[in-house]
């Protein structure tokens, strides 16, 4: 098994079927007529990404680690579209990445209004929320490097680091993408989540 | 509607920072203070640092929304060279955009990226509000 299987497994205890674990099926498109229209999470236009040129996930149960993770993660947070976050909460595994310092903040961050900065900023997004807890159910390695947690204007959550040499890591975690940002290699791309595993590998490139 | 006058480049500019944009325990800010299109930054030739900080503590004092912990100063010749120094020069403005509640709002229409805008706040002077958490 697989170290991340492994992680994966104690998790969650067990797998979801490769069918039922696409991520349209766990996340569908959603409509205009159904805009928050203080969101703009679904105004995004998918942009060139160096991963979605990526071959496919190596074996079955790469493939299944994002959707695995992110769909138990969306049931235990019992994430819908509308639904206050108030019910919002990152998994023990993210709090003690995150610290105290980063667990306070995440408090603050789920109790901002809509237009918390000066009358912009949209409300924590539950969708970020669960991505971002899956990201760090994956990357516990992470813990050491003390990440820091911010909540983007448009409601997400984002971590940032600075890898062995010293040089910024910037990931955003939107509801139905990754944006990041290494500057290291000057990358600065958006990658879908059908290609969670692969990104989860490509970030412990940088810190292991 | 007509144009926005731009700023000249002997001017100062300062943007708000705002508490989930800084983590102050391990000293790094996020690219977010200064990534996308139309920033918002405040005219140091039209109000000055306490009657901004006044302003800014008018709109987020009493609720759940955190608070402006600092602002960021630059000038703009210098915000200018930055970005025309930048490996996808970009030729940054910022434009006159007075708000009712604050005469100094201007904007930097240009959509600054992620690598540009660190390099932007590595450049700014910060001024922290000593009232804020």
């Amino acid at each position: 098994m697989t170290p991340s299987a492994v992680v994966n497994n104690l998790g969650f205890g067990y797998r979801w079927s490769r069918e039922s674990t696409r991520f349209r099926d766990l996340f569908p498109r959603i409509g205009h007529e159904e805009l928050d229209p203080k969101s703009l999470q679904v105004k995004y236009i998918p942009e060139e990404s160096v991963l979605d040129v990526l071959e496919g996930p190596r074996d079955e149960s790469e493939s299944q680690i994002s959707a695995v993770s992110l769909r138990q993660r969306s049931r235990d947070l019992a994430v819908e579209r509308n639904e206050p976050t108030q019910a919002v909460a990152l998994s023990e595994a993210a709090r003690h990445i995150l610290g105290e310092n980063g667990s306070r903040r995440f408090q603050d961050f789920s109790r901002y209004q809509p237009g918390w900065n000066l009358g912009e900023g949209a409300a924590l997004s539950p969708r970020s929320v669960a991505v971002t807890d899956s990201f760090l159910s994956h990357v516990p390695e992470l813990a050491v490097y003390n990440p820091s947690l911010f909540l983007t204007p448009d409601g997400n959550l984002e971590l940032s680091w600075e890898d062995r040499n010293g040089n910024a890591v910037e990931i955003e975690f939107w509801p139905d993408r990754i944006e990041y940002y290494v500057e290291s290699s000057n990358e600065e791309r958006t990658a879908r989540l059908e290609f969670f595993p692969q990104f989860i590998e490509k970030v412990r490139s940088l810190i292991l | 509607m007509p144009p926005r006058p731009e700023c000249p480049p002997e001017e100062d500019i300062v943007r708000a920072i705002h508490y989930a944009h800084w983590d102050r325990s391990n000293d790094r800010k996020s690219s977010r203070i200064f990534k996308g299109k139309n920033i918002s930054v405040s005219r140091l030739a039209i109000l000055n640092l306490r009657e901004l900080f006044g302003i800014f503590h008018a709109k987020l004092d009493g609720s759940p929304n955190g608070a402006i912990v600092a602002v960021g100063e630059i000038n703009v010749g210098e915000l200018q060279r930055i970005g025309r120094c930048y490996q996808h020069p970009i030729e940054l403005t910022v434009e006159e955009d007075p708000e009712e509640d604050n005469p100094a709002h201007a904007v930097v229409p240009q959509d600054i990226t992620r690598g540009l805008a660190k390099l932007i706040i590595e450049a700014l002077t910060i001024h922290s509000d000593v009232r804020a958490g």
